[in-house]
């Protein structure tokens, strides 16, 4: 459930297919992952979960699967 | 349309969904001629000495007045006031220099507009008044990515934006059709008569008084009101003449169609009456089959929806002004600030510290200290390459381990980029690979988006030129990579430093030299230190 909502978030995001994301693709696979749309994915993630993310965090976030890691906390 | 804008925080999450490219943070360089409208929007940020962020206040005045002095075209310009929407820290300054630079500021703007009509403010207090600090301003956004407005009112700013930037290209709506019964008084006035309507002193009534009132104030702002009502038009007519609260009558109505034909029709009549195409009109009606008919037959026509309590009908209509009928124009509190700046620039003129682009540079007092294979600084270093984008010539990412075997064998050249504002960091970086001992190979040049717009990175070209040729080399080879990112800012840097062309590839890299025989002269205001 929750990685279903963070690839729709990321899709929407990085104008990728859902399909195209697992929980391998990093960071620099994607190509409009950069530090401005990192922001836009801190603000999405933190409305859509209701959380807020420590710098730490936004830091580690490198992928799909970093991402879960820290939404499972 | 392409808009540019010029900044010195981070706000491209505010435009999202903006055509437009950013200026570097604090740059004033003139964007070429694809740009359509210029904006120049600074925001403060925090400083710890308030004494330092009222001089940097100060400072905007001069670039601005620079950055208009070298418009070539007169393209429309939108300025943004600034406000004191940063936390202060007021026990370390305890004056109020920063409140009085910002009114400067401020006051300046609205000369400036009131002197050319290409010039257009934008108030920012006005989208600031809905919040309060603590929700705008949110240290950990300010310290990880320089933003002085949260990200997370990315919308609604780009909202707000939106309505302004109606209300200056003048896309407001001019009519305002307007239902009567339990929509400018409470009640049908058929069934319940003169004295049964709820327009009064009590609620319901007191809500409908509010809103005529309302339209009233809309109508001495130029807008054209009309009526279009399923009643008696006589029922009407007395009703408007003898009900005691009644605000709204023939005086101010410009054209009423009170009849039981269908509203279609009726709102078609007093288009043409009034002359005035259908896409400006707004029609309110409490009745959603009447809404519903008029959004499907006249598609034109701006149907808000209608409240579900009487109490809500006054910010209801507040929005609906604000959304159609705003209009741009200096107020006459705005002119009379005018006034009273040009009063006051006449009594004091600002400390005027630079007039041309030279000039500026050279106000700035930079000190540029180069670092030379500095292992300290291998993390920031691999990650600067990892980071930049824009002012990126190769593209090419480093690990840690990757600039430690380059610093034991080639150059790593980066700078630390101080100007009277404070440090910037070490924001430049260049690795430099021996080919041979007389060919050097400039493998990777980079520079963070902060320091652009000083003309830095050509000096720091001819530092490396000069650095180069007293260590014997001379020729200097180099590539340029177009990324999706690099090709604005790259493409054309080395043309500009000199550099000849040798080939340009398929790919659209491009591959160039540089004989190097005599000292390269930098510009005295580029103070480089070794460090």
């Amino acid at each position: 459930m929750m990685e279903e909502k963070l690839k729709k978030i990321m899709s929407v995001l990085f104008e990728i297919a859902e399909s195209e994301i697992s929980g391998q693709t990093k960071r620099e696979d994607i190509e409009r992952w950069d530090s401005l749309n990192h922001l836009n994915l801190v603000v999405e993630i933190e409305s859509e979960f209701d959380i807020t993310l420590s710098p730490e965090e936004i830091g580690d976030m490198n992928s799909l699967e970093s991402i879960l890691e820290i939404l499972k906390k | 349309m392409k808009t540019y804008i010029f900044r010195n925080t981070t706000i491209e999450n505010l435009f999202v969904g903006l055509k437009a490219d950013y200026s570097g943070y604090g740059d004033i360089q003139s964007p070429n001629e694809e740009y359509k409208r210029i904006m120049w929007f600074y925001t403060i940020p925090f400083k710890v000495k308030t004494i330092d962020l009222a001089n940097e206040i100060n400072n905007y005045i001069q670039k601005l007045d620079l950055v208009l002095s070298r418009r070539e075209i007169k393209r429309p310009m939108y300025c943004f006031t600034i406000q004191t929407y940063t936390p202060q820290l007021k026990w370390v300054n305890k004056d109020n220099s920063i409140d009085e630079a910002v009114f400067n500021f401020n006051q300046h703007l609205y000369y400036l507009a009131s002197q050319d009509s290409s010039i257009k403010v934008i108030d920012i207090q006005d989208f600031y008044k809905e919040y309060k600090i603590s929700e705008v301003f949110d240290w950990r956004f300010f310290y990880m990515s320089e933003t002085t407005i949260t990200p997370r009112f990315g919308k609604q700013f780009y909202q707000w934006f939106l309505k302004q930037e109606k209300a200056i290209l003048q896309k407001r709506k001019k009519c305002l059709v307007l239902d009567l019964d339990n929509t400018m008084w409470g009640g049908v006035l058929g069934e319940d008569g003169i004295e049964g309507i709820q327009l009064g002193d009590s609620y319901p009534g007191n809500v409908f008084l509010d809103l005529q009132r309302s339209v009233v104030e809309a109508s001495k702002n130029g807008i054209i009101l009309a009526v279009c009502s399923k009643n008696n038009e006589s029922d009407v007519l007395e009703a408007w003449e003898k009900h005691p609260f009644m605000q709204i009558g023939k005086d101010n109505i410009s054209s009423y169609r009170i009849n039981w034909t269908d509203k279609v029709t009726n709102i078609t009549e007093i288009a043409e009456e009034l002359n005035i195409g259908l896409d400006s009109f707004v029609f309110i009606d409490d009745n959603p089959i009447e809404r519903e008919r008029v959004k499907q037959f006249l598609p034109d026509v701006t149907v808000p929806e209608f409240p579900q309590n009487t109490f809500e009908l006054i910010s209801f209509f507040h929005k609906v002004y604000e959304d159609n009928f705003q209009v741009y124009s200096l107020t006459e509190e705005d002119k009379e600030k005018t006034n009273q700046y040009a009063e006051n620039s006449k009594r004091k003129q600002f400390q005027q510290t630079f007039n041309d682009i030279e000039g500026y540079y050279r106000s700035l007092e930079m000190e540029l200290t180069v670092h030379t294979n500095n292992t300290i600084l291998i993390p920031r270093l691999s990650q600067m390459t990892q980071k930049t984008n824009q002012f990126n010539l190769t593209t090419r990412r480093y690990s840690e381990e990757d600039i430690t075997d380059y610093m034991q064998n080639d150059f790593v050249l980066s700078l630390e980029v101080k100007d009277k504002f404070g440090s910037n960091g070490i924001t430049v970086l260049s690795i430099i690979k021996k080919q041979d001992n007389k060919t050097a190979v400039i493998d990777s040049f980079l520079l963070s988006c902060r320091i652009l717009g000083r003309d830095i990175e050509i000096a720091f070209v001819s530092y490396i030129c000069n650095f180069l040729l007293e260590k014997g080399f001379e020729t200097i080879k180099a590539t340029y990579i177009p990324s999706d990112k690099n090709q604005k800012l790259t493409s054309e840097f080395l043309e500009k430093c000199g550099f000849d062309i040798l080939e340009e590839s398929e790919s659209s890299n491009k591959n160039y030299e540089l004989k190097i025989k005599e000292k390269k002269e930098i510009k005295e205001y580029y103070k480089f230190k070794v460090n």
